[in-house]
């Protein structure tokens, strides 16, 4: 505080230059001999008050807008896209993604054995592994990791991907100890790992960052902060420099990394930006390379981007739909759901509101998802929505209860949600001639009310953590708890049990596709619109590396600047 | 003047009780927790994420441990940046917001106390129309506005200034414009106001009388009770800055607190908060202090002895 008052006096003395009472002689000459030292003394100060601001570290060879700061960047917390992509950068597990196809390869591990009952996955490491300060890193590194994101104790929200382990869900919930978990050290470059069931995803899983290794020395030392550790030991391709909190992450190339010609860059600047407009503002002006995240598109600019070159769109595993409270009447009935279905017409939302965002979604499962062919689904058709609607003992709506649709803010400031709230309104206005009233809420309150049932109607979307149509079909499984529907089905719970104990891929896709007709064409606790599609801004021309794929993953070493374009920009 | 200092510096304990008793409270009836989201975790796990923060404990209870590790000086972790805790977010954060504050108030005050200057002092003529209508109009554009309008001509359009982020002094220009705007126009119309006033008073006249110059008259007996009405502004106005802006911050993208104290209410990361409005709470109560310690320094009429 004596700092403002020295400075409010330096102020209030430079003030004595400033204008005599005009009139007299000359007030305008002297009010304008007043301001310039008041100017400069302002000048000045700033220079001297901002001059620590320039810093004296190398430029970034890439400078990467990734979406709202991350939550944290520790593998066995993090959920985010954001997060994900500065964590796989600093900690690899067993396999990691193929940036062209998005497909699971060989990382910490080289190669993995599985048993005939595949039940039992044996992995064996690279024997050149070090953290990236130098000690060896072994498989006790890889099963400490595992164990420590399922441990209650680490609370970690993704925890239930491990739950494919052996004694991993009892472990979490604290009715086993570590000992019992299905993860085995055979030797320090070997790795069994036992499951429950024999689930074909597996692979996938140990590609999700919440398998990443960690360092535990650290961790014990440090507790929750392991990550304001310097140096902090990290297994991946990058090493942290600094991570400051909603201004910069910055990365340095791992040198003791397995892969030592692995990055093709030696710094990375990752600026944790949730506003589309800073997004693009800083894109177009250069002080940025590439903006990946689907929520930092301006959507009024939306129209005129796609035009560019530099705009990249693909196909995404995302899906957005709405869900019914199949506990309340009348949306107990599967024909007012059916009804309320095929009311809708999603081309006209698609066109009118989504535009290049999105995808028509019949189904629930997003196209392009590895070994599955998903059903059709329901289509367009007012006439059988009345028809359906009237045998349910509604005909023309009459006597239909009000109903109200519950959506939230959306993220980005577009108004989608409502947009879309207020078309479908409309329709079902229009074709059912029944009304349905819009509720508004705030995030929190938001899915505090979808999971305590506190709604009739209410938007949703869903974002697969790996290419397998179980991350999806999982979520509507009468114990799931992102079911948040009500709706409870022995049939479908049967047909994704037994397709996950399947060891025969194609008996698996019927058996899936099978399920997924039950949740899309005949029960209907939920109803797809539209499916989401990734869209990330760079420059071909002088940005390489980057592949568009299902899973919208970019592994950061891959990305390199073209020499030509490369220039002294901070 | 060390006795009121220190009555009023005890005087400060009390009222933060009162207020970490009252946001604690608040941020609790708020509904929906800190970890709800699109994706719902199992019971077993929602526990567990419970009983690492204590939130499974009964309100006082966890009102308790809270108070007993702020007299430690620890505001807690945070809820959503699981691996920060509010203490590392306000000495990352306050620094950049202090800065930015100071220097949009050193802004603020060079433009309005000049505008408010030179209005009042040539009181009926067109200059003073225009001034007022400037003033006026300052205050009457928010920063939302401002800030992008400001980026759009000055840094993508003309290229003068960075479109973001703070890291020269550069970066701070437009943001401290788009900040200080507001204060200027509202410094200037109590500077004018206060200027005005002194000049009418009788002490002026006598001064006048006794043949002082014009220029004595107005900086050694108009000014230092002009700018009282000005004085008393700052102490709010910069516990305000201080605490940094959330329009600004998010405009500019500059990593203050300001983001912090409005998402931290939206993501119901409890001791956030809490400790954001603890702190915004010391800083308003020294300045406010201080104010009252400036008063006693400028104005001959207040005597803390």
């Amino acid at each position: 505080m004596p700092v403002s008052i020295s400075v409010l006096k330096t102020f209030l003395r430079t003030l004595f230059f400033l204008p005599r009472i005009p009139g007299r002689n000359g007030g305008q000459e002297n009010l304008r001999r007043g301001l310039s030292p008041l100017l400069a003394a302002t000048g000045i100060t700033l220079v001297l008050v901002t001059g620590g601001c320039r810093s004296s570290e190398p430029a970034a060879d890439i400078v990467i807008v990734n979406g709202a700061e991350p939550e944290s960047l520790d593998p066995a917390v993090v959920t985010g896209q954001a997060e994900l992509r500065v964590v796989s950068a600093l900690f690899e597990g067993l396999t990691r993604s193929n940036p062209r196809t998005g497909d699971s390869e060989p990382a910490l591990a080289e190669s993995w054995f599985i048993s005939a009952d595949r039940m039992v996955y044996t992995f064996n490491l690279r024997t050149n592994l070090h953290w990236s300060t130098g000690e060896k890193l072994t498989a006790e590194d890889v099963r400490y990791s595992w164990l420590r994101a399922l441990d209650p104790v680490t609370a970690s929200s993704y925890a239930y991907q491990l739950f494919y382990l052996k004694n991993g869900e009892a472990f979490n919930s604290g009715r086993t100890n570590a000992g019992a978990v299905g993860v085995k050290v055979l030797n320090p470059w070997q790795l069994e790992v036992t499951l429950t069931q024999p689930s074909p995803f597996f692979i996938d899983i140990c590609t999700l960052p919440v398998t990443g290794v960690v360092p535990r020395w650290v961790i014990e030392k440090h507790g929750d902060r392991w990550l304001k550790a310097s140096p902090l030991p990290t297994s991946g391709a990058y090493e942290l420099v600094y991570w400051r909190i909603n201004e910069k992450i910055r990365l340095r190339k791992n040198r003791n990394f397995w892969e030592t010609a692995a990055a093709r860059n030696s710094y990375v600047d990752l600026l944790p930006v949730g506003v589309a407009n800073v997004a693009f503002n800083l894109y177009e002006s250069g002080a940025a390379d590439i903006v990946w995240d689907k929520d930092l598109i301006p959507s009024e600019l939306l129209g005129e981007l796609q035009k560019r070159p530099d705009f990249h769109t693909f196909n995404y595993l995302g899906s957005y739909f709405f869900r019914f409270n199949t506990t309340r009447y009348p949306l107990k009935d599967p024909r007012v759901r059916q009804a309320l279905a095929l009311a809708v017409n999603k081309e006209h939302i698609l066109q009118k509101i989504v535009k290049s965002g999105g995808v028509l979604a019949h189904h629930f499962t997003p196209p392009g998802t590895q070994n599955y062919q998903a059903p059709r689904g329901l289509r367009y058709s007012p006439g059988e929505a009345k028809r359906l609607l009237a045998e349910a003992g509604f005909p023309d709506g009459a006597d239909f209860p009000r109903l109200q649709y519950t959506f939230n803010a959306s993220s980005g400031g577009a108004n989608m949600h409502e947009k879309i709230a207020i078309e479908m309104q409309q329709m079902w206005k229009e074709v059912l001639n029944i009304n349905i009233e819009l509720r508004h809420l705030e995030s929190k309150v938001f899915y505090m009310a979808q999971n305590q049932l506190d709604y009739d109607i209410s938007r949703s979307s869903w974002i697969g953590d790996y290419n397998d149509p179980n991350t999806f079909l999982d979520i509507f499984g009468s114990n799931n708890g992102n079911n948040r529907t009500g709706w409870k089905n022995a049939g479908y719970d049967r047909l994704l049990a037994e397709a996950n104990r399947q060891v025969d891929p194609l008996v698996r896709k019927g058996l899936l596709r099978e399920a997924e007709e039950i949740l899309v064409e005949k029960e209907l606790p939920m109803v797809p619109l539209y499916f989401y599609v990734g869209v990330n801004y760079y420059d071909t021309n002088k940005v390489s590396g980057i592949f568009n794929n299902l899973i919208d993953v970019h592994p950061i070493h891959w990305i390199e600047k073209k020499v030509a374009a490369s220039g002294g920009r901070r | 003047m060390r006795k009121l200092i220190i009555q009023r510096l005890l005087g400060i304990v009390p009222v933060l009780l009162l207020i970490s008793v009252a946001s604690f409270l608040l941020v609790k009836v708020a509904p929906g927790g800190p970890f709800a989201s699109d994706r719902n975790v199992s019971p077993e796990i929602a526990r567990n994420l419970e009983a690492k923060y204590h939130l499974d404990e009964p309100a006082w209870k966890q009102f308790l441990r809270y108070m007993g590790n702020l007299c430690r000086g620890d505001l807690g972790p945070s809820l959503k940046y699981r691996n920060h805790t509010v203490n590392d977010v306000i000495a990352q954060g306050l620094p950049v917001s202090i800065l930015l504050g100071l220097s949009s108030y050193l802004f603020a005050l060079g433009l309005g106390l000049s505008l408010g200057a030179f209005t009042a002092l040539r009181r009926g003529s067109w200059q003073e129309h225009f001034g007022s209508l400037f003033s006026l109009l300052m205050v009457c554009i928010p920063g939302f506005v401002l800030g992008p309008a400001l980026i759009m001509l000055f840094a993508v359009k003309w290229k003068l200034f960075p479109v973001a982020l703070l890291e020269s002094p550069w970066h701070l220009i437009l943001p401290t414009i788009t900040l200080g705007l507001f204060f200027a126009g509202k410094i200037s119309r109590l500077f004018r106001e206060g200027l005005r006033e002194t000049l009418t008073s009788d002490f002026i006249r006598t001064a006048r009388a006794k043949g002082a110059g014009e220029r004595l008259i107005l900086w050694r007996h108009c000014f230092k009770n002009a700018v009282l009405p000005v004085i008393s502004y700052s102490g709010p106005l910069l516990a305000d800055l201080f605490t940094g802006s959330f329009v600004v911050e998010n405009i500019f993208q500059i990593p203050g607190i300001g983001v912090f104290m409005v998402n931290g209410a939206t993501n119901r990361d409890y001791p956030m908060v809490v400790g954001l409005v603890l702190l915004y709470a010391v800083i308003l109560l020294i300045l406010n202090l201080l104010v009252d310690l400036a008063y006693g320094w400028l104005d001959p009429r207040v005597s803390y002895d």
